[in-house]
């Protein structure tokens, strides 16, 4: 999305400056909500004003709909089948994997010291053994590391 | 299904997980996973894994793409979009904040410091819910091998994820279609 929206402004289609761009990514990216609409709100409000956050989230919200209903639609009408139904159990074995791969992937491909290591196995232990809510896990991550790096 | 064609609940759910997903799209997994499948329990840990399949599948933000899936499980259309509109809420509210502020809030340093603080949470609450998933698809002897050579043919040919997810759906017709289809029987 991001290579997406640089291509929208660098051919002037958005009335938004490089500077405006950079801090709308690292705001959107931090809120709470998805990256995608807090861009579509934020950009569309720098570069029109309230209809243009109108624009932008219609914009955003329809594609995602129509392909979401058309495809559950299909899924709920075939998923007994079973052509469909075994694929979807080799599905479930798939995406866990590729999750916690992703996960491993994300892990090592950033520098942390010895305290975020700590901080990254204790959530990792607590989400994976424990039904503690993982929107505590995320907000008690950001004290610790805020209390860590103050000290 | 408790709240099959209530739009109003499918709504009320979505704002709460919009709120409670902070960090990025990969925060969403979790949230959902907990809202739904643990305290509300209107979700199957098998349900909400193939819809999080179907969501990853799909163009577009995961987010909105899991509102507009699991909204459609319970209630159709109508429960659907509402599901959407609950996801867009959150970022109308705060965003709209940060924009009123004007940035303000972004150049405190303590905010920054809490923000890199989460940066380590976010592959660890990852992570973390694929083993949770793990504990439901590792039921059998079949998909304990299926999952073994996924994971060898990363390890060893460093097929890509999305290949990689392609492949199980290929391995899980060759290893589970005689079965399911005598099951049907």
């Amino acid at each position: 999305m991001v290579p997406i929206l640089q291509e929208a402004l660098s051919s002037n289609r958005l009335s938004l400056t490089h500077r405006q761009f950079s801090d709308a990514l690292g705001i959107c990216g931090i809120l709470p909500g998805p990256m995608a609409t807090n861009l579509a709100v934020y950009i569309g409000f720098k570069s029109s004003g309230l209809a243009g956050v109108l624009a932008a989230l219609l914009g955003i919200i329809i594609p995602i709909l129509v392909v979401g209903i058309v495809f559950s639609q299909i899924l709920h009408k075939y998923q007994e089948k079973p052509f469909i139904k075994s694929t979807l159990l080799g599905f479930r074995c798939g995406v866990v994997i590729i999750m916690f791969l992703a996960a491993v992937i994300m892990f090592f491909s950033e520098q942390y010291n010895v305290r975020d290591i700590i901080v990254a196995l204790t959530a990792f232990c607590m989400v994976g053994f424990s039904r503690i809510n993982p929107a505590i896990i995320i907000i008690g991550g950001g004290i610790v590391g805020l209390a860590i790096r103050s000290f | 299904m408790h709240f099959s064609g209530n739009a109003i609940k499918s709504y009320q759910t979505w704002v709460k997980i919009g709120f409670l997903s902070l960090g990025g799209a990969a925060i969403i997994a979790p949230v959902v996973q907990n809202e739904l499948v643990e305290k509300q329990r209107i979700l199957s840990m098998e349900e909400f894994i193939d819809d999080y399949t179907q969501a990853k599948m799909l163009p577009g933000a995961i987010a909105l793409s899991m509102a507009v899936i699991i909204g459609y499980r319970f209630g159709g259309f109508k429960s659907s979009l509402a599901a959407t509109l609950g996801m867009i809420t959150p970022s109308l509210v705060t965003v709209g904040l940060v924009l009123f502020l004007s940035n303000y809030f972004y150049g405190l340093p303590f905010v920054q410091l809490f923000f890199e603080g989460i940066r380590p949470v976010i592959p660890a609450l990852l992570g973390g819910i694929a083993i949770r998933m793990s504990q439901t698809v590792i039921k059998n002897r079949q998909n304990l091998l299926l999952m073994a050579f996924l994971l060898g043919s990363f390890l060893f040919f460093k097929i890509n994820l999305t290949y990689l997810l392609l492949l199980s759906g290929v391995f899980g017709i060759l290893m589970f279609y005689r079965k399911v289809k005598s099951d049907d029987h």
